[in-house]
């Protein structure tokens, strides 16, 4: 018995909010960052030798699972359960670093084409079966099989195959010599037994994705549908712990009432927006931990380097100086980012502090326009050749922190005499068809780096190529193309040293900050809230991990 | 009689056809695919990768060959599988329609057992207190939309009762039956049921409450019921046998529109609620483009309102012997 016209508006503004969040979640890890709050980093020494085995965990999640198959799923809540249920030839440790997990060694050859890994031989299933290099290679040769359905795919376009050596030995080989690939081999590995019967193909279709049988610290209990499920300890788990025996999840379908939720107590851990922080901690101090994090995660503005006026470096950088990015932190975040010179965040180990700072200088900007031989007409907008600089910029509604961002960004490029409008759209819209066709002048917009900070695909000329159905073959969404950059990511993607990596990601900063085929907003920075009695907390800047070490008093 | 029904069910087959194509191609048109949500970030996606998910859901056929297989599969009872989840819709529309039966049911009961006699008692007392009063609740009621009232709900009520009142779900975590016993089971879940209840009542009382006496009001100056005090009637007997039965005829039509809400559920409420309900399960499947799951949402709530306009225009017979169909 519901209005269905009065409903619908809000229908969207409040449920926008819910899958914004989702959607930010993009490669489905929240970022975060170990800022050493008072009571976490203790943990390492405080811990007594073993834990208790007691207690429960209660978490939340906007929204619910849909897939637990570690190679088929990609949204954050599936990724969250999974990273729960299953382990990994490799984990991304609380410094981001590849850390080992099932496999406890590896070698690589001079050539960087064959890796070869030594597994733990006391890993078993929560069905009580071992987990052997068969199961590895049955796991990453599905996400190579032809048939294979899910979203991993592009992750191993330089894997040829995987081979079992013996039953606790796999090798990798690749076809060219490929640096993000170990990072990648995070995923859950599957029980061969339980998906062998049928063809990659029809995977998707297998019962054992919503009944999981992993070799993770806990096993799936129940799930009922659009209420909760349980995680139960796996004590067969290979390392010591888990020391919680009992987590669940309950599902919430709005951010807010989560973050009332969380607040009231219903939740001992939960992520606080920006936007309540202030509040929740004054409200809540005496019950929660607060963990602070910078993580992978930031805001840009791209620009369309095809649009006339905006292809100009001029331009993109006279814009650049008249935004005042602190104040966009200050004012509109309420101090709950940093202001980032490049798209690779501090949390990274690519990050470089050397790339140009804009700093807010409009004298400066219009000095630029007026080089480049623009002249201010009779409007009071610049122009060169009748060509007005008069822009559009298009993002999505349901984030009132991107519609301020709109605004602000409007009236600062006013004040230097470019004409901008503010194009709102739905975020499916914004999502599936005005980023992957460049349909925009500029738009404001999230990454999440991942913990390989390989950008190729961001950058590379070849990314903004279009395929039959008019969309980007990548991510360059600014239709940005510069050889020299061209030849910097090439060989960051081939360079298997991480000092020399290092080196070529910080001049691939220097040129896009000089360049601004994007300006770099600001990083965000988040907030975990959790429960006091929860010690042994793990945190790392993509957030909390290695639940298996945390305990309960 | 016979006659006419056989028409009526028959016309629903071109009325049916007709809501599921244009809502059919409508969806697909909608930008966006499910491709967001099974390839994850789409635009990364290599364009094989692209082709093999779409020829693995059927999704690289023409449009009016999708429609045509599933409209096969529809008649022989099967509404498909979900892309996102790859379970049977059937199976996922059936383990939350008791939820929202449940609410829902309960809601419609209460909305019916509480409006009619405001709005009859206000209209007979037209222009007293209780008539201004109940007339300017009726008014606020209807104008607040559900959201902001259950907002206020959450912040006026849930909150400051620490925990007695939850602010959403269904039942608390290991309550079961066989666990707990009956007793604490229910009064669990009426601790649950509080605030959705109360929330939809606040819209529906209200709009039910001022037909009744609008209703009511146009009865009372009939020449029967005049004619019915002329007779020397007893007041009560006068209202509550002459007038009010048939005033209750507009209201039976709005029963036309109430019962297809108690299949489809509210999505605002078991948004807010987070009620695992059907409402949530449409919302969501369109949120992520999950086309057999939109697909059943809207031909189920198709079949359930064209039918309870059928019931409705049938019960006039029963309780208004002026209309017959021939």
């Amino acid at each position: 018995m519901h209005n269905t016209k009065r409903t619908t508006a809000w229908l969207v503004m409040l449920l926008s909010a819910a899958m914004l969040l989702t959607a930010c979640g993009g490669k489905a890890q929240t970022p975060a960052q170990n800022e050493s709050p008072a009571a976490a980093p203790a943990a390492a020494q405080d811990a007594p030798k073993t834990p208790k085995i007691q207690g429960r965990l209660t978490w939340s999640a906007v929204g619910e699972p849909v897939n637990l198959n570690p190679i088929l799923q990609s949204d954050t809540n599936s990724t969250f359960v999974v990273q729960r249920v299953f382990s990994g030839l490799v984990m991304i440790n609380e410094k981001l670093e590849v850390a080992p997990d099932i496999a406890t060694s590896w070698t690589k050859s001079d050539d960087g084409l064959q890796w070869t890994f030594k597994l733990r031989n006391n890993v078993k299933f929560h069905d009580g079966k071992p987990m052997t290099a068969e199961d590895v290679a049955f796991t990453y040769n599905a996400m190579k099989d032809k048939g294979y359905t899910g979203p991993r795919s592009g992750d191993f376009a330089a894997l040829e195959k995987v081979e079992v050596v013996d039953p606790y030995t796999v090798k990798f080989i690749l076809k060219q010599p490929f640096a993000p690939f170990l990072a990648n081999l995070t995923y859950g590995i599957l029980p061969k037994h339980l998906y062998d019967a049928k063809p990659v193909a029809e995977m998707k279709d297998n019962p054992a994705n919503r009944k999981p049988v992993g070799t993770g610290p806990w096993k799936l209990g129940e799930w009922i549908p659009g209420q909760y499920l349980t995680l139960i300890r796996h004590d067969d788990f290979y390392a010591n712990g888990p020391y919680i025996p009992e987590m669940i999840v309950k599902f919430v379908q709005d951010g807010n009432v989560g973050v009332a939720k969380l607040e009231a107590g219903e939740f001992d851990i939960g992520a606080v927006p920006s936007s309540s922080i202030k509040r929740f901690r004054e409200k809540t101090s005496d019950v929660f931990n607060f963990y602070p994090y910078q993580g992978l995660g930031f805001e840009y503005l791209a620009f369309n380097t095809t649009k006339p006026g905006l292809n100009e470096k001029a331009v993109r950088q006279a814009i650049a100086y008249a935004i005042d990015r602190q104040k966009v932190v200050s004012d509109i975040l309420e101090g709950e980012g940093v202001v980032l010179n490049a798209p690779v965040p501090p949390a990274s180990w690519a990050y470089s502090e050397k790339p140009l700072r804009y700093t807010v200088d409009k004298a400066k900007a219009i000095k630029l326009l007026e080089d480049a031989g623009y002249t201010k007409g009779a409007d009071g907008i610049y122009a060169k050749n009748g060509q007005r600089l008069a822009f559009t910029i298009t993002t999505n509604t349901g984030s009132s922190v991107r519609e301020s961002e709109c605004l602000f960004i409007q009236k600062a490029l006013k004040d230097i005499g470019i004409d901008l409008q503010i194009n709102l759209v739905e975020l499916a819209t914004f999502q599936g068809k005005v980023l992957p066709t460049g349909n925009f002048d500029m738009t404001l917009n999230r990454a999440n780096l991942n913990v390989d900070p390989d950008p190729y695909t961001y950058f590379h000329s070849s990314q903004a190529q279009k395929n039959a159905k008019g969309t980007f073959v990548g991510f360059n969404i600014a239709q940005y193309s510069n050889p020299a950059l061209d030849k910097l990511l090439e060989d960051g993607r081939k360079e298997i040293d991480q000092a020399k990596r290092k080196e070529i990601y910080g001049q691939y900063q220097d040129v896009i900050a000089e360049d601004v085929p994007w300006l770099v907003m600001f990083n965000y920075k988040s907030t975990y809230a959790i429960k006091k009695n929860v010690k042994g907390v793990v945190m790392s800047p993509i957030g909390p991990t290695q639940g298996w070490l945390w305990y309960t008093e | 009689m016979k006659r006419y029904l056989a028409k009526r069910l028959l016309q629903m087959i071109p009325v049916l056809l007709g809501v599921t194509l244009i809502a059919f191609f409508i969806i697909h048109l909608a930008p966006g695919g499910p491709m967001t949500v099974l390839g994850g970030d789409a635009a990364l996606l290599d364009p094989t990768q692209v082709e093999r998910i779409e020829q693995a859901y059927g999704l690289n056929q023409p449009l009016y060959v999708q429609y045509f297989r599933w409209l096969s599969h529809v008649l022989r009872g099967d509404f498909g599988t979900s892309f996102v989840e790859n379970r049977p819709v059937m199976e996922m529309y059936l383990e939350r329609l008791p939820n929202t039966l449940y609410l829902n049911g309960i809601a419609i009961l209460l909305v019916y057992l509480v409006a009619v006699p405001l709005g009859a008692i206000s209209a007979v007392k037209q222009y007293s207190k209780f008539d201004y009063t109940v007339t300017i609740i009726a008014f606020a009621g209807d104008a607040l939309p559900n959201f902001l009232t259950a907002l206020l709900a959450l912040y006026l009520i849930a909150m400051p009762s620490k925990g007695a009142i939850p602010m959403g779900g269904i039942a608390s975590y290991g309550m079961k039956v066989e666990q707990v016993g009956l007793g604490l089971f229910l009064l669990d879940r009426a601790r649950y049921l509080i605030l959705p209840l109360l929330v939809v009542m606040c819209q529906s009382v209200t709009s039910v409450t001022r037909y009744m006496r609008s209703s009511m009001l146009e009865v009372i100056r009939e020449d029967y019921v005049q004619t019915a005090r002329a007779k020397g009637l007893a007041e009560r007997v006068v209202i509550y046998k002459h007038a009010m039965r048939n005033a209750l005829i507009p209201v039976v039509t709005l029963a036309g529109s109430v019962i297809p809400a108690l299949f489809s559920g509210s999505v605002i409420i078991e948004q807010i609620f987070s009620w695992p309900g059907v409402g949530l399960l449409g919302y969501r499947a369109i949120a992520g483009r999950d086309y057999p799951v939109i697909m059943a949402f809207l031909t189920l709530g198709s079949v359930v309102t064209i039918i309870s306009f059928l019931v409705v225009d049938l019960l006039y017979v029963a309780i208004d012997p002026r209309i017959k169909y021939d």
